[in-house]
């Protein structure tokens, strides 16, 4: 089951693309994802879903109120670094789409109106494509302990790092004290 | 006056004396008979020389009969004493009253000193008398009758008659004194009075003549010191004055030409009649066309004066301009006795006006040199002219491309909230389509199911289409997708409303629909920025170009949009103030500084980073509201704070437009 969480201020869209991947299959080769939809109308409503479970893709607007798009893909990387990200708009100048790919490393950016087929073969392609990065590492990780190059500790930090970025590290105050940094 | 009444008491009993008494009394009653008649003097003054004549006839005859009688020498004396002074009164008295006005009075003296003499003075001599023939002595008989008063009453009134007779007299005596004293003095005083005016008049018959000589002296002098060369003619033509200057100009001495006809040789080289000469003639006009053609005029300031201005070669070493005056001299009666002409050199003013005349000239040529150059600059000018027309013109052109090409920027910038906004429900609705597609697909399977009625082939199409979703969701599906075409109609009506070719004229258009269609354009692009507060008053329409104003609307709401950093508030009012009607669009961004502020109608001035913004935003807008519709665009602006633009549009504009 693969989570994607969808941004928009606009509600129609949501609803239109809950329908869409609701009954749409999404399939990458032979693979078929089955897939589970959180839709916000806002982007703080989203990322606070994004604190709180782990997501394979995120998918933005580009304009909205509060933030824009990439802004908010900013905010849900520094969560999320594993989780696909896609900007799905209506309107975005060069300017803008530079910046999501060289700011946020977007996947893809597709613009509305879409193409249904198009736009869930996007979504599967991201999720394949995402999949195999991770298998990728988990595989590279057995190597180096085996070749001896990381302890399983190090590979165990890393994981833990992953789903809570920031929780290897001490934030040590002046005084030597801990800083809990709890703005997150 | 009443007549003397002759009556017994006046009888003295000597007969001839009473008669003579009596005869007396006749003539004085005949002088007061011709007196009540009003006789003349000369009848009055007979009759009283005929009294006096007889008075002295009968005084002697007394006289004769006391001498006869031998009375008292001291008696005699008296009485004859009496006639006398009674004869010398009346002679006085005649000769003061010759003209008869005091006649009344004469008469009264003689009837009153007849009656008192006869009652005293007679009545005691012919007692006397009568006592010395009775036989006394003289003495005896004046002592006698100066001792008989026949009644005192009659005494004393007799002595008051004689003193006061004696006064009267006296009084007559020293008038006649003063009368002739009197008559010797104006009889002297006419005689001083004679000498006096003839002294007088000798002394003014001097004075006259010295005054004529003096008047002819003043006159020669003011002549003679006149600095206008004056000549004087008399009516035969001679010259009487020649003054100094008129020597100096004529170069001939009035010695030589007073009292000669010689007056021609001053003017001309032969005898001829000069204008005064005319003058005196009074041939006047006919004549002054044979010598003065053309020439001479009627004085405008002296009467029967001519004037004529002529140049006369002999004159001087080069001749010389004179203007002359010629008057006539007149008498008393009016005749023409003489002519006075005056002559003005008036070589130096001919002299000047040559001048003038060739400095005109050269003048003239110098204009006509300058205007040859005026019109060659003017032509250099004109082709200057024609070649800066040509680039105003350009300029004009390039002006309207970066007008049409702000409009292209603004355009382009709506085009990312306008596409954002056509292309979300084109997105959607399309999505549903698909999924409307899905759907349907699966109704038409579970319907066939139905029609081949096997339970199992129904269950598992039911399965298959999740009819209770399908029951919840197709409706809102449709609706939604109802929505989304809806705003893309809309937006494309607001569009088309924008940018209407319809609204690029003059026209009387309601703004508030502007305003309305202009934010609906917009407000995608301000919906992330900012809320849009609206609060449009109720404004009549007005004269305007709508789609320019839909422009500045345009303009002022993204800038505002723009002037957001984050999120804010965007207040959009209208309203009517007299004549205008108003609109104002606030933001509560970053607002301005002063130096910006003064810019901000600058064109190419902007703030945004180079190659997004032309800067003629508002530059354009202010055009479009002060010089197209001759509005106001008013700017309040406060750093942080945010900024205001209001907008002043008449209502009406004028006529020129």
């Amino acid at each position: 089951m693969s989570r994607i969480l969808i941004v928009d201020d606009e509600i129609s869209i949501l609803k239109a693309l809950q329908r869409l991947l609701r009954v749409a299959p999404c399939v990458y080769g032979n693979e078929q994802f089955s897939l589970e939809v959180v839709a916000c109308e806002f982007p703080s409503e989203a990322l606070k879903h994004a604190r709180q479970g782990e997501f394979d893709l995120f998918i933005s607007d580009y304009r909205m109120p509060e933030m824009d798009g990439i802004e908010f893909l900013k905010q849900a990387r520094a969560l999320q670094p594993d989780a696909a990200r896609l900007i799905l708009s209506g309107y975005a100048d060069l300017n803008a789409l530079v910046r999501a790919v060289n700011e946020v490393g977007i996947e893809r950016f597709i613009g509305k109106p879409w193409n249904d087929y198009e736009l869930m073969s996007a979504i599967a392609q991201a999720l394949a494509h995402r999949e195999l990065l991770l298998e990728n590492r988990q595989l590279a990780d057995l190597v180096r302990v085996e070749m001896g190059d990381k302890t399983a500790e190090q590979i165990e930090a890393e994981r833990l790092e992953r789903l809570e970025p920031g929780i290897t590290r001490v934030n040590w105050g002046p005084d030597g004290s801990v800083v809990l940094d709890d703005d997150n | 006056m009443d007549a003397f009444v002759w009556d017994q008491r006046y009888m003295t009993g000597e007969a001839q004396v009473d008669g003579e008494h009596q005869e007396l009394v006749r003539i004085i009653n005949a002088l007061i008979d011709l007196q009540s008649k009003y006789a003349s003097p000369d009848a009055v003054a007979q009759v009283l020389d005929q009294l006096v004549n007889y008075a002295v006839v009968h005084f002697a005859h007394e006289e004769a009969l006391m001498a006869e009688s031998h009375c008292d020498p001291r008696f005699v004396e008296r009485h004859v004493a009496v006639h006398r002074s009674f004869a010398e009164q009346v002679v006085r008295l005649r000769d003061s009253s010759a003209d008869g006005s005091d006649l009344e009075y004469l008469l009264n003296f003689l009837t009153g000193w007849l009656a008192q003499h006869i009652l005293g003075m007679d009545k005691a001599m012919v007692r006397q008398i009568e006592l010395i023939r009775g036989g006394n002595s003289p003495q005896a008989a004046y002592d006698a009758a100066a001792k008989i008063t026949t009644d005192p009453a009659t005494s004393s009134m007799l002595d008051a008659m004689a003193s006061l007779y004696r006064i009267i007299s006296a009084r007559n005596d020293a008038l006649s004194e003063l009368n002739r004293g009197l008559e010797a003095k104006v009889a002297e005083r006419t005689e001083a009075l004679k000498e006096s005016n003839r002294r007088l008049l000798e002394s003014e018959h001097r004075r006259s003549t010295e005054t004529r000589r003096n008047l002819e002296l003043f006159l020669s002098q003011i002549i003679d010191g006149d600095p206008v060369p004056t000549l004087v003619i008399d009516a035969s033509h001679r010259i009487t004055h020649w003054n100094k200057a008129c020597a100096n100009i004529s170069g001939l001495p009035a010695e030589r030409m007073v009292g000669t006809w010689d007056q021609w040789m001053a003017f001309y080289p032969a005898a001829r009649p000069i204008m005064a000469d005319l003058i005196v003639d009074g041939s006047l006009e006919e004549r002054f066309n044979t010598y003065y053609h053309n020439l001479f005029r009627r004085s405008k300031t002296i009467e029967d004066a001519f004037e004529a201005e002529s140049f006369f070669p002999n004159l001087g070493e080069n001749g010389r301009w004179l203007f002359f005056t010629a008057a006539p001299i007149r008498d008393g009666e009016g005749r023409i006795i003489g002519a006075i002409e005056t002559l003005q050199d008036v070589t130096d003013r001919h002299l000047a006006e040559d001048e003038l005349l060739k400095y005109q000239e050269q003048l003239e040529a110098q204009v006509e040199a300058r205007t040859r150059e005026l019109a060659n600059t003017n032509r250099q000018l004109e082709r200057e002219h024609a070649e800066l027309t040509t680039l105003l013109g350009k300029i004009d052109e390039t002006q309207q491309q970066l007008l049409q090409s702000e409009k292209m920027a603004a355009i382009g910038q709506l085009a990312a909230g306008v596409a954002h906004e056509i292309n979300n429900p084109v997105g959607f609705v399309n999505s549903n389509l698909g999924s409307l597609k899905s759907y349907t697909g699966n109704l038409l399977r579970l319907i066939d199911a139905y029609e081949s009625g096997e339970p199992q082939a129904i269950a598992a199409a039911r399965q298959a289409a999740d009819l209770e979703f399908l029951r919840e969701d197709l409706p809102s599906l449709l609706a939604e997708s109802q929505e989304g075409l809806d705003r893309v109609t809309r937006i494309v009506q607001d569009l088309k409303d924008f940018s209407r070719v319809d609204q690029a004229e003059h026209q009387r258009a309601d703004l508030n629909a502007a305003m309305n269609s202009t934010l609906n354009v917009v407000r995608n692009e301000l919906k992330y920025k900012a809320d849009v507060i609206v609060e449009l008053g109720d404004i009549p329409e007005i004269d305007c170009v709508p789609a320019q104003l839909n422009q500045v609307f345009m303009n002022l709401l993204v800038n505002a949009a723009q002037a957001i950093p984050e999120r804010g508030k965007i207040f959009v009012r209208s309203g009517v103030e007299r004549d205008h009607v108003w609109f104002e669009i606030e933001d509560t961004g970053c607002g301005m500084s002063a130096e910006t502020r003064q810019r901000i109608f600058e064109p190419f001035f902007t703030t945004k980073p180079v190659g997004k913004g032309t800067g003629l935003g508002l530059s354009i807008s202010y055009d479009i509201i002060v010089k197209r519709h001759h509005g106001r665009l008013d700017v309040h602006s406060e750093t942080g704070k945010g900024t205001t633009f209001r907008i002043w549009l008449p209502i009406v504009q004028s006529a020129e437009t």
